[in-house]
């Protein structure tokens, strides 16, 4: 029902933005930030979230994007939702901005918050984070079908890690345990680079790793991929190793692991009760900052999947990704609805 | 530590008391938190509420012994916790900054330092220090500025202005 | 060697009048943030990070890193001449250094624990220069149950220590292991203990904690006695300094062991404040002068000071050689490290040399400069102690107030606080420790986290704690520590004893 009604809701705001672009093409530059904008990042000092809030806010500055000053706090208190929690009660503030990753629409799921994700307002979805399973260097399976073999006839010795529980990297380990048809033992860390070390060390069999936090093990020849949970491989070309880029390894379906696509977006929100005049202004805002040399250096140094989404796209892409892992969260008893 | 001219306010038992009570009544709030969330030990190791419930516990439990003590040990818990006169000069510092802590929400948090640190001089001015009016005036609102370029000039860390904010904003909004 | 002319050549990289220049100005910032409370190393390098994208990635480094020693210096002035730790880090030093104060050797504490910092600091180094490769390896065998043992090995060599009543000691470590209980559960990904209330989900914060037990509560305190400071006899002359550096040689075994415990605490990554507390305890126990602890021995400012200095720097090893922080600063320069296009790991040392040697270069130069700057200030610092009190009172409750404020840009932070500050004056009074609340505080949720991946790589069996020859030792090595007042006790009993009959077949 509400998702329905969202969906009513922001359509209808889509098509008041259409009709304000199309029939008065001077009001969309009519509304402007009067003071300081502050950048709020849903997780804590040095993660990625914090990298990339601080590198926005960076590219703004550069390239004087905007005339007030920009500030960037910190609100990492469970899992991100301190953030959010924060962006609800600032409702009607066109000076907030949330940085944050799927966690924004995922955590009312299996946290009771006191807030939903249409309580706030989506501007846009920055970039796209790709999953790879990883393993240990010398791991007697060679690829990820052998892997996938390994793990089918020996699920108990087999040990997953990754970062935080009931999160993305946990949702996707879940993905993993239907194909072989076990639940799996999956272990929580607090990072996704905790998790890599522990990879290295041979602690755990593998991980699920976004590309940037298994970098340098890669290049140490300590990990190495198995496959990623794209449609498509990764467009990067540049060896990152000596013999392979991010461009050779195997898509996750063609070594038989049946899971088509799975990602995380970089999403930015608004609180509630703003100007459709307002989220036009900082969708476009972050459109020019997505087009600075400084961030697309950024992606491709951190192997993102350049995406840029918002309006209507980025509405549908929220509800789809919602829709697809509430009946495994509902199998795994984490929904708390 | 309480001087031998002054006269006692409180022995130290009913202190004593009151303390156990509050830490027992954390102990027994962790324990009501942690029964929410399941306090089994499960295939997995413990759950999310093991380690409270039993830190409850131990807290509410060594909290009652503290309290026992309290009530049996007469000769030592008979002293006074504190002199009257010590204690008036413990609220003379204790209760202004609850208010300063109180008024920060509203009043701001430069607005509720200077008045904060300026009234404290001043009393002392009234007990006889020599502060200059000058002085009185000067420091409080040094400080302020100190605190401001440091922390949000400098370190970038606003910190929330209330209505010195506000009026900030008012006096940018009549600009041109 | 190849590692001297390594390090030469980062050395000739680095001398250049900017690159000094950077350090000073990196150090100064560092001293400012470790002296207020609330605002760390971790949220100073934060806020300097934009400023260095522009930068040579050695340039941005040597500012950040520079920041780092400085704020774990200026951690410890305000310990020593306040009893306000400006870093968690530097709640052990108060337990000696504030007593010192008070006993007028301001300036001898000053310069102890300024001058043990820095040989902590150079342990540090040294080992990043000669043997960072193999320690590498041997981090990466710590799993969760070597982590968790770590952990027990720095509790207990700090229980059983306590003078305090032991069921108050129990007390104040509970309410300190409760506080880390609260906010989001890492290993069930739930939320503890927050009873709905938003303030909480973040947890509650030992800074704020640290902030009013300390700073309120000693406050609160000392105007019992009269609305002064005491200690204002503190005189700091070169003479001080000179006199109190001839004395320190004596302890030269107190500073290795701290040194040791230190870097081993960095290295797996135990953290600074765990290490200054386990080294503090460990001087305790096998110093000649137990006795006077706790009451200004400045055995007892030298221990957790070279600890948390050399914990401090060897945190950056498994940073720079495997990419994992070894502390929350740490964790900051990684990220900066990425951002600068560069990929901490094990080919860093290859493919950064210059980098990696300048870096290296800068922190024997950087925490020589950082030295020099501190001891510069101190006779700053101790003014502030002659500044009567109606006038110094008021400000140190404000920058309290705004240090507990900028931990999360809250306000509840401040009240809580007021809370802590309450409770800091009641238990000082009534001899309840707040070293164990503290300490439980940092490490709780930290130990649980680790316990509970333990049970979920052995399905639940405890026998994963002595399953390997590492976690079997330590885990050993953790109950001995816990069980040594009673062993200590036997064995004098057992000399006794021994000595009695003896004696007795003699005659």
């Amino acid at each position: 029902m509400r998702n329905a009604y969202a969906r009513h809701i922001s359509s209808l705001l889509a098509a008041c933005g259409l009709l304000c672009a199309t029939a008065l093409p001077a009001l969309a530059d009519t509304w402007k930030p009067e003071k300081n904008v502050e950048i709020v990042v849903a997780g804590g000092p040095g993660g990625g979230t914090d990298q990339l809030a601080r590198l926005i806010q960076q590219a703004i500055s550069q390239h004087h994007l905007l005339d007030v000053n920009t500030v960037v706090l910190n609100k990492g208190g469970g899992n991100g939702a301190e953030a959010f929690l924060d962006m609800k009660l600032a409702q009607g503030d066109a000076h907030k901005l949330v940085i944050g990753t799927n966690n924004v629409y995922l955590l009312p799921l299996v946290a009771k918050l006191g807030y939903q994700w249409t309580d706030l307002t989506p501007v846009a979805a920055v970039a796209e984070d790709d999953f790879i399973l990883w393993t240990y260097q010398d791991a007697p399976w060679g690829d990820a079908a052998a892997f996938k073999e390994a793990l089918a006839s020996n699920t108990g010795k087999m040990r997953f890690g990754g970062s935080q529980s009931k999160d993305v990297d946990q949702t996707l380990a879940l993905l993993i345990g239907q194909q072989v048809g076990s639940k799996l033992t999956y272990i929580p860390f607090k990072s996704g680079s905790e998790a890599s070390i522990q990879l290295a060390g041979k602690h755990i069999a593998a991980n699920l790793n976004n590309p940037a936090e298994s970098l340098s093990q890669w290049r140490g020849g300590q990990v190495r991929p198995l496959c990623v949970f794209s449609r498509e491989r990764m467009i990067y070309r540049d060896k990152v190793t000596a013999e392979q880029s991010w461009a050779d390894i195997p898509t996750c379906h063609e070594q038989g692991l049946a899971i088509e696509q799975y990602r995380f977006p970089r999403t930015v929100f608004l609180p509630g009760a703003i100007s459709d005049e307002q989220r036009a202004f900082y969708v476009e805002l972050l459109r020019k900052v997505s087009q600075t040399p400084e961030f697309k250096a950024y992606i491709e140094r951190s192997a993102l999947a350049p995406t840029f989404l918002e309006g209507q796209a980025l509405v549908s892409y929220i509800e789809q990704d919602r829709e697809r892992v509430m009946p495994l969260f509902k199998d795994a008893g984490w929904l708390r609805q | 530590m309480s001087t031998t001219n002054d006269a006692p306010l409180v022995a130290t038992r009913w202190v004593e008391i009151g303390l156990a009570l509050f830490t027992a009544a954390l102990g027994g709030t962790l324990i009501y938190g942690s029964l929410a969330i399941g306090i089994g030990w499960g295939d997995a190791g413990p759950e999310a509420g093991y380690f409270p419930f039993y830190i409850g516990l131990l807290l509410s439990c060594a909290s009652l012994g503290n309290l026992l003590l309290a009530v049996v040990r007469r000769q030592a818990m008979a002293e006074a916790f504190v002199g009257r006169r010590a204690f008036a000069q413990v609220l003379a510092v204790f209760v202004p900054i609850a208010v300063y802590v109180a008024a920060m929400p509203f009043m701001g948090i430069y607005l509720a330092s200077v008045l904060f640190i300026g009234g404290f001089m001043w009393r002392a001015r009234k007990a006889g220090q020599g502060h200059r009016w000058l002085t009185i005036a000067l420091i409080p609102c040094c400080a302020a500025l100190a605190s401001y370029l440091i922390f949000a000039v400098w370190f970038k860390v606003p910190l929330q202005a209330g209505v010195l904010g506000d009026l900030a904003s008012y006096l940018g909004g009549l600009r041109p | 060697m190849s590692e001297i002319d390594s390090l030469m050549q980062g050395l000739s990289l680095i001398l250049t009048a900017h690159h000094l220049g950077l350090m000073v100005v990196g150090v100064l910032l560092g001293i400012l943030v470790g002296v207020l409370p609330g605002l760390g190393a971790p949220n100073g390098v934060a806020l300097l990070l934009p400023l260095t994208f522009t930068m040579e990635p050695v340039s941005a480094i040597i500012l950040l890193s520079c920041m780092y020693w400085g704020a774990l210096f200026g951690g410890s002035i305000t310990s020593i001449l306040f009893n306000i730790p400006g870093e968690p880090s530097s709640v052990a030093t108060t337990f000696d250094g504030y007593p010192m104060a008070r006993n007028g050797q301001a300036g001898e504490a000053l310069t102890a624990a300024f001058t043990s910092a820095l040989l902590g600091a150079l342990m540090g180094v040294l080992l990043l220069t000669f043997l960072s490769t193999h320690i590498a390896k041997f981090a990466m065998e710590f799993s969760s149950p070597e982590f968790f043992a770590v952990y027990l090995l720095a509790f207990c060599t700090f229980i059983g220590l306590s003078k305090n009543p032991p069921l108050k000691t129990v007390v104040a470590m509970m309410i300190g292991f409760g506080m880390a209980a609260v906010g989001m559960d890492t290993v069930s990904g739930e939320l503890r203990l927050t009873f709905d209330q938003p303030w909480l989900l973040s947890g509650l914060s030992f800074e704020v904690a640290v902030i009013g037990l300390f700073g309120i509560g000693e406050i609160l305190c000392t105007v019992e006695e009269g609305l002064v400071f005491r200690g204002e006899r503190a005189r700091i002359t070169p003479m001080v300094i000179l006199r109190t550096w001839a004395k320190l040689p004596r302890y030269w075994l107190t500073w290795l062991r701290s040194a040791l415990v230190g870097c081993w605490m960095g290295v797996t990554p135990g953290g600074p404040t765990a290490a200054s507390f386990m080294s503090y305890s460990l001087a305790r126990r096998f110093s000649k002068n137990r006795e006077r602890f706790g009451s200004g021995e400045v055995e007892g400012v030298i221990a957790p000071e070279t600890a948390d200095h050399s914990a401090g720097t060897s945190a950056l090893l498994p940073m720079l050689t495997l990419g994992i922080p070894g502390s929350a600063t740490a964790a900051v320069m990684l990220g900066g490290l990425m951002i600068w296009g560069l990929h901490p790991g094990p080919t860093l040392f290859v493919e950064q040399h210059d980098f990696v040697w300048g870096l290296i270069a800068s922190m024997y130069l950087g925490n020589v400069v950082s030295l020099i700057v501190v001891l510069a200030t101190v006779p700053l610092f101790a003014s502030i102690l002659r500044i009567p009190f109606s006038i110094i009172a008021p400000i140190i409750i404000m920058v309290c107030a705004i240090g507990a404020y900028s931990v999360h840009n809250s306000m509840t932070d401040v009240g809580l606080m007021l809370v802590f500050g309450a409770l800091g004056y009641l238990f000082k009074k009534l001899g309840y420790p707040i070293a164990p609340l503290v300490l439980a505080a940092v490490l709780g949720d930290k130990a649980e986290d680790a316990f509970r991946q333990s049970m979920l790589f052995s399905d639940g069996q405890l026998s994963i704690f002595w399953s390997n020859p590492l976690v079997g030792s330590l885990t050993c090595a953790a109950l001995v520590m816990l069980c040594w007042p009673l062993l200590a006790k036997g064995i004098n009993g057992l000399r006794t004893l021994l000595g009695r009959t003896l004696a007795r077949r003699i005659a």
